[in-house]
């Protein structure tokens, strides 16, 4: 490999695995033609029309493939994901305009690393990743926003099995109370959270992430996700029943009798 | 957790009275791994013949249920602002041409 002297371009150089070489040495202007005939361009209208309809199918040759066909599956793949990370954003930021730096800041960084993706991998997990870092290396350290504690040194199954002395009084009252309740409180109770708490919450109950999917986007063991999920979703539905308390409360004490 | 009352079905040549407060604590540190189908079969059919016979547990696990259903339902669906993806579509441009 060092014998190669051609100057790498600058995203490529940090690429870890890819076949950086090839990549560099041949750049069609077109995908890998057929090994016969020259294409029509009917039959490359329908070799693109079958790339779209494969998205994330493992169909892509990265040594091959153009810079302009690689910016254009970014924008197809990547950006169908701009809601959910925004979504996301929005959870861990709590302030739109945070969010909204976090979610540009994410696209800039996976457009440039995104000959590092594996096509084929998990293109959403990826890009919740990058979220993810981002989040923590910049933003976090700037919110100063009382959040509830982390608890970091208390067992989770010590608070599923202390919980369960407490769980006779839960009887499905208060499931019907929760569910009533409205998206604000839901989305406040979530919000005071620790944030890695309310990551681990985010991804696993709105975007349905696997445990194994969410170690790899938060860096962290499987076992260390189902701590903070044990504990967030502990500590959520101590605040939504607060909640439900509170209103229940409320509703008696507007009644005019 | 169970009380002798919430067992009906004691049969003569099953030693095992129903379900006891070492299975509730059992099933109840799995709850979250159940409900997000990170159970094996075998301890996911384990929890829920437990359920079947000890309605605590079960509350307990409607509420759980409950919250996740809740912040499916409540924490999602934003949308972006339209002038985001405007601006990462500009900045991949200004990207594209340092390249």
């Amino acid at each position: 490999m060092p014998m190669f002297v051609t100057p790498l371009p600058r995203d490529t150089a940090q690429a870890s695995g890819p076949p950086v070489l090839s990549y560099v040495m041949s750049i069609p202007a077109t995908p890998a033609p057929a090994p016969s005939s020259s294409p029509t361009s009917a039959e490359l209208d329908g070799r693109a029309d079958a790339l779209l309809a494969s998205v994330e199918e493992p169909a892509v040759d990265l040594a091959t493939e153009s810079q302009a066909d690689r910016d254009a599956r970014f924008e197809r793949d990547a950006l169908q994901y701009l809601d959910q990370l925004y979504a996301a954003a929005l959870r861990m930021t709590r302030n739109p305009s945070d969010a909204e730096d976090v979610v540009q800041e994410t696209f800039a960084k996976a457009y440039s690393s995104f000959h590092q993706f594996t096509p084929g991998t998990n293109l959403k997990a990826w890009l919740y990743r990058i979220l993810t870092n981002t989040y923590i290396n910049t933003y976090r350290k700037k919110q100063r926003q009382p959040q509830l504690s982390d608890g970091e040194n208390v067992e989770d199954w010590q608070i599923a099995r202390a919980a369960s002395h407490t769980s006779s009084g839960l009887k499905s009252a208060e499931t019907e109370a929760l569910e009533n309740l409205p998206d604000s409180d839901v989305k406040d109770a979530l919000g005071q959270l620790s944030p890695d708490f309310r990551l681990a919450v985010f991804l696993a109950d709105v975007e349905g992430f696997a445990y194994k999917e969410i170690a790899e986007i938060m860096g962290t063991p499987i076992g260390t996700v189902m701590s903070r999920l044990n504990r967030g979703r502990t500590q959520l539905r101590r605040l939504l029943s607060d909640y439900a308390r509170e209103r229940g409360m409320r509703v008696k004490e507007d009644t005019r009798a | 957790m169970s009380t002798d009352a919430s067992t009906p079905f004691v049969d003569a040549d099953e030693p095992t009275p129903g379900p006891t407060a070492a299975e509730c604590d059992h099933v109840l540190a799995r709850v979250h791994e159940f409900l997000d189908h990170e159970v094996d079969t075998a301890t996911g059919d384990e929890i829920r013949a437990h359920l079947t016979e000890c309605e605590p547990c079960l509350d307990r696990f409607d509420v759980e249920q409950a919250v996740k259903s809740l912040v499916k339902r409540c924490c999602g669906g934003d949308k972006a602002p339209d002038r985001l993806r405007v601006s990462i579509m500009s900045s991949i441009t200004v990207t594209r041409r340092s390249l």
